[in-house]
């Protein structure tokens, strides 16, 4: 299919189409937003597999909407924390759509996606919580403009619920994603379900679209260092893993 | 002419290339990029999946840009997209092929999802006329097979290791002797000064039918003679090196020359063995290799060194050969295309009982 050329192609302020891509949790998400406005999304509960299903989905919603990819003026794309295979589908898709259509690639972190579907009215603060399995969540902390004020960290439920109500310093937070029940009882004044725990595909092209033009790539934010051991255990793990062809 | 980028991502190389295939089946190697990953690994003494799988997805696209800046082309250029879909370690493949669909979808070009087997098993066809049929000798770190190539698509399994891959060998005894990795050049360049007629190896499977591989009981042979010794000089490693290492090239000569028996009556006047995978670069065996090829009467081919070892250019020519002959599935199809750990090339043998593990045969 040719490009379809965009109609105001020059003119000053020009249309700005941008693909949000979300793969980082239990879900695989696409959306479309031209301008500030919804044209086309798709999104489908997902556990794993999403290196076969975001490609097809791209190109179904990119159809839905009318676009060829060459379309597309930035690409805006979840980079965790989340599951690790999951981030780097997201990741290789939207840094090698970037390098195969000259487009700027933008990252955005699980969190503030989530962050983002919480209503601004509810509260001064909000925080999102996953349940980053092994006893642990991954949270952050956003003010009303979803500035962080507590970066994307992993902790013990206990913790991160410690760690949030030292930086709100006593403002009310609501509260977004499925690592908040495991917090326990939230604070008073604050909303436990303050927001969604699927992130929304259209929030990370938002959110990609007023971000500033990116300096580099989007890179993963796994906040986990990955499991190896120095030396002897883990020799030959990576041959024995690739098979021996018998 | 056919442009076609190809991106390796299967272990621990992050490789993209661009080639050219001209009508008459040639091909034009335009870029051939490589970034290997093995700093990363060194300290854990292996390839480790998750560091393998975190450095491809911090490279590739930088990597595929290398590639296609260095063959002048731009990606709009391009007449398709071939990328490694396994087998191999899942994470680094599902990286590269996404990656790849990416750019396919963008400009609505084929993609090609490649078996990194069959990228070896026609690499001796990027640098030379190396017609079907032929008998290609596979050996890498994660492989050893015998496979009867007839064209592109169609491949017999004659045999294939029963428990260790040749490199897989050559980096555990490389260990063994404190010779540390990549075992393969630790082992050749340690044999050099050494005297393989010192100790006296069994050589593998001697007595058994067919054409298959082991390597286990070699590696334990040279750790019983290690043991032996106590306290190992430099000698004495150099010595056993080389024992090591002229039995494997003697191991992988004499099964050679039993799948040459198996196909010889078929091949014609003019019969070729092409020898592919990182091991083909050791000249011990590429010695052995050509004994046996000039006694027989068959012509050897084995690909230059960069070509032997995992490189994008190899899965770009699958794909262009794959596009020349028309097995290319549609866009759709292999958009959805899932990455494969395992994916065997050729079903093993008939009556082939061993080998196979839990999940099926590995390749």
């Amino acid at each position: 299919m040719p490009a379809l050329p965009n109609d105001d192609f020059g003119a000053k302020d020009r249309t700005m189409i941008v693909l949000g891509l979300d793969t980082a949790l239990k879900a695989c998400s696409a959306a479309i937003l031209k301008d500030g406005a919804p044209l086309a999304r798709t999104s489908a509960p997902l556990e794993r597999g999403h290196a076969e299903r975001l490609a097809p989905m791209v190109a179904g919603t990119l159809a839905a909407a009318g676009l060829s990819a060459r379309d597309i003026d930035r690409v805006g794309v979840v980079v965790g924390p989340g599951t690790f295979a999951g981030v780097r589908v997201g990741l290789a898709f939207a840094r090698g759509l970037a390098v195969g259509t000259g487009i700027e690639a933008v990252g955005v972190t699980s969190l503030a996606a989530l962050a983002a579907g919480i209503a601004t009215a509810t509260a001064p603060l909000r925080a999102a919580v996953i349940d980053a399995r092994r006893g642990q969540v991954y949270a952050a902390l956003y003010d009303a403009a979803l500035v962080p004020r507590l970066e994307p960290f992993v902790a013990a439920p206990e913790e991160a619920l410690r760690r949030l109500m030292d930086a709100a310093g006593g403002a009310a937070v609501a509260l977004a994603g499925d690592g908040v029940a495991p917090m326990g009882p939230a604070p008073k004044g604050w909303i436990a379900e303050g927001g969604p725990d699927v992130i929304d595909a259209m929030a990370v092209a938002r959110l990609a679209a007023g971000a500033a033009r990116p300096e580099a790539p989007p890179a993963p934010l796994y906040l986990r260092p990955p499991d190896a051991r120095p030396a002897a255990a883990a020799a030959f793990a990576g041959l024995l893993a690739r098979g021996d062809a018998p | 002419m056919t442009l076609v980028l190809g991106v390796e991502t299967s272990c621990d190389d992050t490789a993209a290339g661009v080639i050219r295939r001209r009508p008459d089946g040639a091909c034009e190697i335009l870029a051939d990029v490589v970034w290997r990953q093995y700093d990363r690994h060194a300290p854990y003494g292996g390839v480790v999946p998750e560091i393998a799988a975190r450095s491809h997805v911090e490279r590739v696209d930088q990597v595929i840009v290398h590639a296609l800046e260095k063959s002048g082309h731009i990606p709009a250029d391009l007449d398709a997209v071939a990328a490694t879909a396994g087998p191999g370690l899942i994470g680094g493949v599902m990286v590269g092929l996404t990656a790849a669909k990416a750019i396919a979808l963008a400009h609505d070009k084929p993609l090609i999802p490649v078996n990194h087997l069959e990228g070896h098993a026609l690499s001796a066809r990027l640098t030379e006329a190396a017609p079907f049929p032929y008998l290609l000798l596979l050996i890498s770190g994660g492989h050893t097979q015998l496979i009867a190539v007839a064209g592109v698509g169609r491949y017999r399994r004659l045999g294939s290791t029963i428990d260790d891959a040749a490199g897989e060998a050559f980096d555990k005894t490389a260990k063994l002797l404190g010779l540390g990795q990549p075992g393969g050049p630790r082992i050749e360049s340690a044999a050099v000064g050494g005297r393989a007629s010192r100790f006296r190896l069994p050589a593998p499977l001697a007595r058994r039918e067919g054409c298959d591989f082991s390597f286990s009981g070699l590696k334990t042979a040279v750790r019983l003679a290690a043991e032996e010794i106590g306290t190992p000089t430099g000698q004495d490693v150099a010595d056993l090196a080389a024992a090591f290492q002229a039995t494997a090239a003697a191991h992988l000569a004499a099964r050679t020359g039993r799948a040459m028996d198996m196909v010889e009556a078929d091949f014609g006047a003019d019969p070729r063995l092409v020898v592919a995978g990182g091991v083909a670069a050791n000249c011990a065996i590429k010695a052995a290799l050509k004994e046996l090829a000039d006694r027989r009467g068959w012509r050897l081919i084995v690909p230059p060194p960069k070509y032997c070892t995992d490189n994008g250019a190899m899965i770009a020519w699958a794909g262009a050969e794959r596009l020349a002959a028309g097995l290319v599935p549609s866009l759709a199809e292999a958009l959805a295309f899932a990455p494969r750990a395992r994916w065997p090339l050729a079903p093993p043998p008939p009556g082939r009982a061993h080998g196979g593990g839990r999940k099926g045969p590995k390749a």
